[in-house]
């Protein structure tokens, strides 16, 4: 079991503005609504109390309804991996960091030209992942482009499960995707119920922004929810274009979307586990392009790990994103203070923090193992400062004294390997050792490891029998 | 007219408990350990505010009561003032500011991309530049200059920085003299001595040495700056493993100890002078033994500092932003904006070394400038953080777009498009096909064009001609270089 690391230090709003914002949303809820797309969703939140109107397909709810259903919502998710160590439990304060998709493109390893993905990257990209440390579960990372709509989404689970052992996340895209994959994760879990007790998927559906959701999403959520498989309702709103232009309305707009799909979830099947879902982002309000890395997201998804506090519902958030389209500085500080925000303050679940640039349309095998190793810096910034006797060293100093040495102390060879964070890929010695190994940059060098981490890889492919079995029901795998 | 920076401070790594236990061991630090001062008249003032003084082995312990009542004389409030007053900076608790770093020995030509010595004209390009930059809020002297004569280093590097910018700015002494003349000279362009004790433009950076230690001519120095009027850094690097405890809570305490020691002499001295609490916390690389500038841990303890300087209610002088890549790779990129974002959040006051550095602080680049104060921007951007009101609420805006509509031709958009979001000069936002169009440029090289037209087009003008004749009467070494 892996409870993440505690963290909640940085807050980025009082909690007096946070119940502003909570209460702005109770009143959007009441007097504005949902639009819901889905007939026998609108019926279910009619019979459990919530004000239908079915014409507009329009839901209102007081907050008195809306609290009430909140609290069904289970506090603690457990995302179970195949293996015990990779188990996450996710509760309010402690952070855990992913990988992201889905990505249309891909840097070529050996050309490093951009061209479209296929299933293969995708297995490469979860055999890589597998052996990185600082990745704790690993979302889909792309969409294969050889492999038929009807097709992709059981093969890209499975793909996922076949390479890594760690618990696969993701969207699904064609007819019935939700469906199909969880039947195909019930065969290879040994049944219904045991998915139900240890689901080691989970599944991806968004509700769109601003404040509606729509049929084929909603048909989905209903499959993900009734097999016990952990739902994420992914709200992705655009300030100034699909969310108002200030964050502090787009948090208002965010917190009734993500809140909606609690309360769906809870309606379909009381304490389902689902998360708080928030992918908050910014237009480029010159170009109108959508902004993955701008620091606005940091400091929403920021905000959105005390809303989700305040509720105590267990989140999912985004960072380290960044619209460079090679590994460069922007690349580096894009995704650096995307991701350090929300880990600070608490944010549960931040994907996209692995592999993705060019405003998450690309990956490269590169980048994994680069933004691994910023992932593991912002893990050693989380888990912050250890304050005790031993520690403070008062004894030490004044063994050493003023102007004295600490190198040989036991004390510096007590906690010489565990205080600090030993990066991989980063250069650290003087100019000219650089120059000497060839005056690589971290990209070159970051290139260079991913052979070192594929060899370190295990194979955790599923037994013969298996195989045998799914290869049976799903032929085009 | 004044700037009053960007109230901070939402980033909080230690608990108050524990903000109390680093004091608590700093004080016990101070009291039974002590701190070695080798200066005769630096000695005899602190045994007169009631310390204990040992002569022969130079060490000075202190009473928690009469540190507290000392340090409590300390400016809460300290305002840095530039030649421009839209550049003064009033730097108190939890108010962030930004300097660039300095004293690099290489510099990379921004014209040939050649990595070689640095020189005085150096000086006088990068101080225009920062003078152009909006997120880099004063100078800290970028470079040492190569080929000047140590009794000549000092005047003229404090000369041209404040000739080529209208910034205050803030640097280290190499001459034992240095800091007399320097001052004589800053007299002279600021029309007087009660003209310059008035309004500083500019800052002495003096180093205390860990662990615990106060060198002769450095506590020269204070002396001099604490005579003329001149705010004093005391600044201090201890090193996890090597010259301060290998853990990160051992080395705060002694850091806490170190930088109000330097606080409590400059009180000694003269009481009211204004001194920061200064603190440039850093690791060895414990497979290397190399020293690190742009590690994690760094950014942790900065924030933890400004803590602790916000709790004692004095101005603080940290550090930030810096990365040990040679070059500005994806590396530079995530080590400074984690080194600059950090004690920013956490409302650390004068993050300097935010600004230029490569290889720690080694090397200075133009590019790495425009980068890093686009960082910085970010950085503020944060702390700025989200205002909650009536108006950016935006229910009625909600309301009327919504479920389903677009708010791209609302009024409430149009109204805060401009100033809700930060809007950067190097990072790329286009889509793939447009960033190859324009000649798939990386970072580098746009910072590389920016700076260059920067320095093409941005003017500053130098002191009156009168002054500077003035100057160079009483210093006629001084080389004056325009950038």
């Amino acid at each position: 079991m892996y409870f993440g690391t505690a963290s909640g230090y940085y807050q980025p709003v009082s909690i007096k503005e946070i119940e502003i914002i909570h209460n702005a949303a109770m009143h959007v809820f009441e007097k504005v609504g949902i639009e819901v797309d889905h007939e026998r969703a609108l019926k279910l939140f009619a019979e459990n109390g919530a004000q239908v109107d079915f014409i507009n397909k329009r839901v209102r709810a007081s907050e008195k309804w809306i609290i009430e259903k909140i609290k069904m919502a289970p506090a603690r998710v457990i995302l179970y991996g195949r293996e015990d160590k990779h188990h996450l439990v996710v509760e309010p304060g402690r952070t855990f960091l992913g990988s992201g998709g889905s990505a249309v493109g891909i840097l070529d390893y050996e050309s490093g030209v951009r061209r479209p993905t296929t299933l293969d990257d995708l297995k490469t990209i979860a055999k890589l992942c597998h052996s990185l440390d600082n990745i704790h579960w690993f979302v889909l990372p792309v969409y294969p482009n050889d492999v038929s709509n009807e097709d992709v989404d059981v093969n890209r689970f499975f793909a996922g499960l076949n390479n890594t052992t760690k618990h696969i996340m993701g969207g699904v895209f064609g007819p019935e995707g939700a469906k199909k994959v969880v039947q195909m994760a019930q065969l290879l879990a040994g049944g219904a119920k045991e998915l139900k007790a240890k689901p080691n998927i989970s599944i991806t559906c968004s509700i769109m922004s601003p404040l509606k959701m729509e049929k084929n999403y909603v048909e989905h959520m209903f499959e993900v929810v009734q097999a016990g498989v952990p739902l994420v309702t992914s709200c992705a709103p655009i300030s100034g274009a699909t969310a108002p232009m200030t964050l502090a309305g787009t948090l208002v707009q965010l917190n009734v979307e993500a809140l909606s799909g609690i309360l769906l979830a809870q309606l379909i099947n009381p304490a389902s586990p689902v998360l708080y879902s928030v992918v908050p982002t910014t237009a480029d309000m010159r170009t109108m392009n959508f902004l993955f890395g701008a620091v606005e997201n940091g400091i929403m998804n920021s905000v959105c790990a005390q809303l989700a506090s305040f509720y105590n519902l267990p989140m999912y958030a985004t960072g380290g994103t960044t619209e460079a389209k090679v590994p460069d500085a922007q690349a580096g500080y894009e995704k650096a203070t995307t991701i350090l925000m929300p880990a600070l303050a608490g944010a549960q679940l931040i994907h996209e923090s692995a592999g993705l640039i060019d405003s998450g349309m690309t990956v490269s095998l590169e980048q994994y193992v680069i933004d691994n190793e910023i992932n593991g810096m912002v893990m050693r910034a989380v888990r912050g400062l250890d304050i005790n006797e031993d520690r403070l060293a008062l004894e030490v100093i004044e063994a050493i004294g003023p102007g004295g040495n600490y190198l040989t102390h036991p004390h510096t060879l007590k906690y010489m390997r565990s205080e600090t964070f030993m990066p991989d890929v980063a250069a650290r010695m003087s100019y000219n050792i650089w120059k000497e190994n060839g005056c690589k940059d971290v990209g070159q060098v970051a290139r260079e490891r991913v052979g070192k981490y594929f060899k370190e890889s295990t194979d955790v492919a599923y037994n013969e029998e298996i195989i045998k079995e799914i290869k049976k029901e799903y032929p085009h795998i | 007219m004044t700037f009053y920076g960007y109230p901070s401070g939402f980033y909080k790594p230690l608990s108050l408990k524990e903000v109390e236990k680093i004091h608590n061991t700093s004080l016990r630090i101070l009291e039974e350990v002590g701190f070695m001062v080798d200066n005769k008249r630096a000695l005899v003032v602190l045994e007169k505010i009631g310390c204990k003084v040992d002569y022969l082995n130079k060490i000075v312990r202190v009473e928690p009561d009469v540190l507290m009542r000392t340090i409590k004389k300390a400016p809460a409030r300290i305002t840095l003032y530039g030649r421009d007053e839209k550049n003064n900076l009033v730097i108190e608790a939890n108010r962030t500011y930004y300097s660039n770093g300095g004293t690099a020995i290489k510099t990379i030509d921004v014209e040939t991309g050649e990595r070689r010595d640095s020189t005085l004209e150096d000086i006088s390009q990068i101080c225009k530049l920062i003078d152009y930059l909006n997120n880099i809020h004063m100078i800290m002297l970028p470079v040492y200059p190569g080929g000047i004569e140590t009794n000549e280093v000092d005047v003229n590097r404090f000369f041209n920085a404040l000739n080529n910018s209208t910034k205050h700015v803030m640097g280290g002494i190499y001459h034992e003299d240095g800091a007399k003349d320097v001052i004589k000279m800053a007299q002279i362009l600021a029309g007087g001595e009660e003209e310059f004790r008035k309004r500083p433009i500019l800052t002495f950076i003096t180093c205390l040495l860990s662990p615990l230690k106060m060198e002769h001519n450095y506590v020269n120095f204070m002396f001099d700056a604490a005579d003329a009027g001149v705010p004093v850094v005391t600044s201090v690097c201890p090193i996890s493993g090597l010259t301060a405890p290998m853990t990160l809570a051992g080395q705060l305490a002694q850091l806490n100890a170190e930088a109000l020691s330097g606080i409590l002499l400059l009180q000694a001295i003269n009481n009211g002078t204004p001194v920061f609490y200064s603190v440039v916390p850093t690791i060895a690389d414990m497979r290397s033994m190399g020293f690190l500038f742009g590690a994690v841990e760094s950014g942790i303890m900065n924030a933890a500092c400004a803590q602790l300087a916000s709790y004692y209610n004095i101005p603080m002088y940290s550090t930030g932003g810096v990365s040990e890549s040679k070059v500005g790779d994806a590396q530079s990129g995530y080590e400074k904006a984690m080194g600059s974002l950090m004690p920013a959040l956490a409302g650390a006051q004068l993050i300097h070394d935010a600004a230029g550095l490569l290889e720690g602080s080694i090397c200075f680049s133009l590019e790495q400038l425009v980068i890093d104060d686009e960082i910085n921007g970010m950085a503020l951007r944060a702390t700025r953080g989200i205002e909650v009101n009536d108006d950016t609420l935006a229910y009625e805006t909600i309301k009327s777009v919504g479920p389903g509509g677009n708010y791209l031709a609302q009024g409430h958009t149009v109204k805060h498009m401009r100033t809700e979001t930060f809007f950067p000069k190097v990072a790329n936002r286009n889509i793939y096909t447009d960033w190859v169009k324009d000649g798939s440029k990386n970072s580098w090289q746009r910072a590389n064009e920016i700076a260059r037209e920067a320095l093409a087009n941005h003017q500053v003008q130098p002191f009156e001609s009168e002054k500077i004749l003035h100057v160079k009467s009483e210093f006629p070494y001084l080389r004056e270089i325009k950038a």
